[in-house]
């Protein structure tokens, strides 16, 4: 047997070492205070408002959005900083509040722990206003707009998971095509319901309209016609350059051939009917 | 009279922190104080050691916004169990600071948490949520290194400025002098950390008794060894 050590020593080595173990004490901290950033959920209460929206709350996706937020939940985290203060998603924090008020028994279904999932970044709003801003305009232009044809696609797959185009509230086993959608490409379920019934219209017609060139350039004369038409209610300006004065007498011209090839391809398009 | 708040903190396990806790909140409210132990331990044991039912909701629900209610132990005895909820995702992303304000409007005259052996962001909690820490110590190096990490993060903290227990004492537990370990660890804390008062809470197995029978420690004994000694600590605690 060893011989055994004087037990004041043992003692000291301990406390040195718990002095020599309180550097990566302090590092471990350190770092689980930066992981806290990290942070994937927050009561509704704990998630504040940010004093000044870039625009105005569109009360309509507000409410349709609480419309998709009860049937799905919700999909993408409201993003806030490190004190819970929202830097982006104000119309669906609107739309849990909404839901939460009108709709207690949903909301807890989606939301049993009270938690709402957020994306937390790791900066303080109130310290780097000029960040907030970019992450709330970014946010908002990250939106992609989908193609009539991409919402299509969507919805054909979404049909093909059992979803139905219903009114009103499902029934059981049931699942809501419009609301679902809207929330998954974050446009309005309205919007949603417009291009669906367009689809179902065209879907009666032998063919896509739009798909005719001669249609297509129709369209765009009217546009050109209607354009200009306003273009010339405008009052005149004072002072006025050469080319926009060349223009100006260019003009009544330019909208009579517009406005004959309008009549034109009318007439083409109804004798092929 | 304004609320004290006590950490019991060890890092090391099994040092004597919750039957520290449980016997000095059954010491104070035998002193008409109104006490609420608040366990941050994952193994919930400070409501089992107080006869009280540890799978209750408790600590873990206050921290996530909850108001659970608190357990009667004894009158004027209260506990908010710990338990496996406490090693979740949501608590360990919790601010430090986040106890603290949780229990600010709370009605009692005295809050004891039992803080967890190892966890440290549940230990920190604790201590952040405290005006006085308690770190408890055998007679054995491991608990004397646990020791002396808590201290130094206390030390950290005060040296920062930031909130958290102002004062604090060893508490050497299970203390038996007739070994020569337990006689030397008294000598070698008061040369490692002079300025910092110790209290000794000797060997009494009526301390692990009440715990097992599920016995607040003064309705078990109230003249025990243990007893005695946790009332020096309580004496310290309310006068400094």
């Amino acid at each position: 047997m060893a011989r055994r050590r004087n037990s004041a020593d043992l003692f000291a080595e301990a406390t040195a070492t718990a002095d020599a173990i309180h550097e990566q004490d302090q590092a471990a901290a350190a770092k689980s205070e930066q992981e806290r950033s990290q942070k994937t959920k927050l009561p509704l209460s704990q998630i504040r408002a940010r004093e000044t929206d870039t625009r105005p709350l569109d009360p309509q996706h507000v409410t349709n959005l609480a419309e998709s937020i009860a049937a799905l939940g919700l999909i993408e985290p409201l993003v806030v900083d490190v004190k819970g203060v929202l830097l982006a998603g104000g119309h669906r924090l609107a739309a849990l509040h909404a839901l939460q008020e009108t709709n207690l028994e949903i909301y807890d279904q989606q939301f049993p722990d009270g938690q709402i999932q957020v994306h937390m970044l790791g900066f303080d709003a109130d310290q780097e206003p000029e960040r907030a801003l970019q992450v709330e305009l970014a946010e908002n232009e990250k939106r992609v707009n989908y193609t009539r044809d991409q919402i299509e696609r969507l919805a054909e797959r979404l049909r093909s998971l059992n979803y139905r185009e219903i009114r009103g509230r499902p029934k059981e086993g049931e699942k809501a095509l419009g609301p679902a959608l809207a929330v998954a490409i974050g446009v309005s379920a309205r919007y949603v319901r417009k291009v669906l019934s367009e689809q179902r219209q065209e879907g009666r017609d032998e063919k896509n309209r739009n798909s005719v060139p001669i249609i297509q350039k129709l369209r765009l004369l009217k546009k050109i016609e209607a354009a200009l038409n306003e273009l010339s209610e405008l009052p005149e300006s004072e002072q006025i350059g050469r080319s926009e004065s060349a223009l100006i007498k260019a003009l009544p011209a330019f909208l009579a051939n517009v406005k004959g090839s309008v009549k034109d391809i009318d007439s083409a398009v109804h004798q092929q009917k | 009279m304004a609320q004290t708040r006590i950490a019991v903190a060890a890092r090391k396990g099994g040092v004597g922190k919750t039957s520290i806790a449980c016997g000095l909140s059954s010491v104070m409210a035998s002193q008409g104080k109104r006490v609420l132990v608040i366990d941050l331990d994952p193994q919930s044991n400070a409501a089992y050691v107080l006869g009280t039912n540890p799978t209750a909701p408790g600590t873990a629900d206050l921290l996530s916004g909850g108001s659970p209610r608190a357990l009667e132990a004894s009158p004027d005895l209260y506990v908010l169990p710990g338990g496996p909820d406490l090693a979740g995702h949501t608590i360990q992303s919790l601010d430090p600071e986040d106890l603290a304000d949780a229990v600010t409007s709370m009605d009692y005259d005295v809050l004891i948490f039992d803080c967890p052996p190892g966890v440290e962001y549940l230990e920190r909690l604790g201590l952040v949520a405290a005006d006085v820490a308690l770190i408890c110590t055998d007679a054995h190096p491991l608990a004397v290194m646990g020791a002396g990490r808590v201290i130094n993060e206390l030390k950290l903290r005060q040296q920062k400025g930031r909130r958290g227990a102002k004062r604090w004492a060893l508490a050497l537990s299970r203390i038996d002098l007739r070994r020569s370990m337990d006689q030397s660890l008294d000598q070698q804390l008061a040369t490692a950390y002079p300025a910092i008062d110790r209290f000794i809470v000797r060997q009494d197995s009526a301390i692990s008794w009440a715990g097992a029978e599920r016995v607040p420690l003064i309705k078990y004994d109230p003249n025990c060894k243990g007893a005695k000694d946790l009332q020096a600590i309580a004496n310290w605690v309310f006068n400094g």
